[in-house]
């Protein structure tokens, strides 16, 4: 094997458990995607493209889909990106003949959005995007110390509806149980036999989704009051704090 | 569905949704804290259009199904294209083989001759019945010449047992009687058993003297058939090149010819078997050296002597012990006179 594709095949299977070396990897081959990009726009793509991102999208979803079984990694790459490229033309085929409010009004000078009635109060939202942002940035530094990231949480996450329910009794257990968020919090580990128990749920499904409910059980115990807004319907059914 | 941004990476973004589901899409410029709609999440390709598993599950009942018909199918049509039952016919000097499927439709009809079988019909996949082949091989015989409406048609018929066997017969006549032709069926009987050891001559040989040398002991046990009556040996099955047996010539319009047996034939070759066709033993030929005349002796009569070549010097010493008792042999007997042909 060509040891140029050799070492490529060495960074996909390190990429596919490491976020940051999936971004390297993203921003070496950033030609490759654009090159793959401008063969289906037929033209050189934009920064502010959302093809661009949808093609590096695509490119990281081939480092996680990768296996050897699928032959050479850039020939997947490329059918990936392709793929997500035509699946966003359908979409946006959809709609069509709905009008973009950055268009150009009449007189050429504004866009559409500035000629409408912004009902919403623009400096407010930018201050709760602020706040969210900051709620999110210290429950990532949380989650840092209880050993996750955002990225293994996502990976974590449970899929299917019932395993959800199930993570949502024990959630809801815990917030019922403040003695449950105390000891989590200073043992840094999640209570699995307890919340199983009091919620009569399987262990087993708890224990797959353990980093899942390290960030939930987060969000219920400092004052993430945005977040906790959030999945308000989540957390419906246990104590308000 | 709002999704909030919690990260952003270079090649896609992490969302948790309202129902704290927490999940990876793709990066269209998002910032932390953004709350998006409709994002392009990852393993979402809903914009494809995708066949339901009913569907599917439709499809694959149906393909089943075609598929055990078709197997079904294929093996009922091999199966009716095999043969699993011949029925031999002789009609007057013709042997035919009529081939029979599963279902008892006819296959194809051969004929046997010197170069062996010929396929004189076929009918596969026609759904011919036995008779109807039987009337076809009757009217092929009526158009040679093989047979006439005048006098009564002898057929031989072998069938796999009597039922089946009375089955035909009864087919042959009814198609013979179509066709106005007096039909006579009979079974066709397998090759007779072994033929037992033939009877000693009656007439006693003329000369005494001893056959040839290394012939004597070579005489088999065997007699010769009697004369027409021409049968395989024992153990040999009758060649493929044979035309088979013909009726006697004094059996056609014989009424009372109602033998089983198969009717003679005309002379033949013989059949090729592992012993030799059995031959009259040589006429004795006279000894060079005289032999004593003995009361023991048997007389030889005028009638019976043939007329003798001389006789040819031995190579080797002549045994006797197996036609003179063992006094004579070691004695020189003085010759014996023969006979006067004109006398």
């Amino acid at each position: 094997m060509n040891p140029d594709v050799q070492q490529l095949v060495s960074r996909v299977t390190i990429a596919k458990n490491d976020s940051n070396a999936a971004n390297a990897l993203i921003a070496d081959y950033m030609p490759f995607i654009r090159a793959e990009t401008a063969k289906y726009l037929k033209r050189q793509p934009e920064p502010e493209d959302d093809e661009l991102s949808i093609a590096m999208f695509a490119f990281y979803e081939a480092i996680c889909s990768y296996s050897r079984l699928r032959g050479a990694f850039l020939k997947y790459a490329a059918l990936q990106i392709r793929s997500r490229l035509i699946d966003y033309y359908r979409r946006e085929k959809r709609n069509k003949g709905q009008i973009s409010l950055n268009t150009a009004s009449e007189d050429d000078e504004t866009e559409l959005m500035d000629t409408l009635a912004d009902p919403h109060d623009e400096y407010a939202e930018q201050e709760i995007r602020e706040a969210t942002k900051e709620e999110i940035r210290e429950l990532s530094e949380q989650m840092t110390a209880f050993g996750v990231s955002m990225t293994e949480i996502a990976e974590n996450a449970p899929k299917q509806g019932r395993t959800l329910e199930i993570c949502k009794q024990a959630v809801q257990y815990a917030r019922n149980h403040p003695d449950i968020l105390e000891d989590f919090l200073r043992t840094k580990r999640v209570p699995l036999a307890k919340l199983a128990e009091g919620a009569q749920v399987e262990r087993k499904s708890l224990e797959r989704h353990r980093k899942y409910l390290v960030a939930v059980l987060l969000i219920c115990t400092n004052s993430y009051e945005i977040l906790r807004g959030h999945i308000a319907q989540v957390l419906k059914g246990g104590a308000q704090t | 569905m709002k999704y909030l941004v919690m990260e952003c990476n270079p090649g896609y973004a992490v969302l948790m949704d309202e129902e704290s589901r927490v999940v990876r899409a793709a990066n269209l410029h998002y910032a932390v804290g953004d709350t998006v709609t409709n994002p392009i999440l990852m393993g979402d390709h809903a914009e494809k259009p995708q066949i339901s598993r009913t569907v599917i599950k439709r499809l694959a009942a149906v393909a089943a199904c075609f598929l055990i018909l078709s197997t079904a199918g294929i093996g009922l049509y091999f199966r009716n294209r095999r043969t699993t039952e011949s029925v031999v016919m002789l009609v007057e000097r013709k042997r035919y083989e009529v081939a029979l499927n599963p279902s008892g439709e006819v296959l194809q009809i051969q004929e046997e001759n010197d170069e062996g079988k010929t396929v004189i019909e076929s009918y596969e996949g026609q759904h011919v019945s036995l008779a109807d082949a039987l009337g076809a091989v009757l009217q092929d015989s009526l158009d040679q010449g093989n047979i006439s409406e005048d006098a009564p048609v002898q057929i031989y018929l072998s069938a796999e047992n009597k039922k089946a066997y009375d089955a035909y017969k009864a087919e042959i006549e009814q198609e013979a009687a179509k066709l106005q032709l007096k039909a006579e069926v009979q079974a066709l009987e397998p090759p007779k058993p072994p033929v037992t050891p033939p009877e000693p001559p009656k007439e006693p040989p003329k000369d005494i003297t001893p056959p040839e040398p290394g012939k004597a002991t070579d005489v088999p046990e065997i007699a010769p058939p009697p004369p027409g009556n021409h049968e395989n040996p024992p153990g040999v099955n009758p060649p493929e090149h044979e035309t088979g047996p013909l009726p006697p010539e004094e059996k056609i319009g014989d009424p009372e010819a109602d033998k089983p047996e198969p009717p003679e034939h005309e002379p033949a070759e013989p059949p090729a078997g592992p012993e030799e066709p059995v031959q009259p033993p040589e006429p004795p030929k006279p000894l060079p050296e005289p032999l004593k005349p003995d009361a023991e002796q048997p007389v030889l009569t005028e009638d019976a002597a043939p007329e003798l070549p001389e006789p040819p010097e031995p190579a080797e010493p002549l045994q006797i012990d197996a036609v003179l008792p063992d006094a004579l042999a070691a004695e020189p007997v003085p010759p014996i006179p023969l006979p006067d042909a004109d006398a």
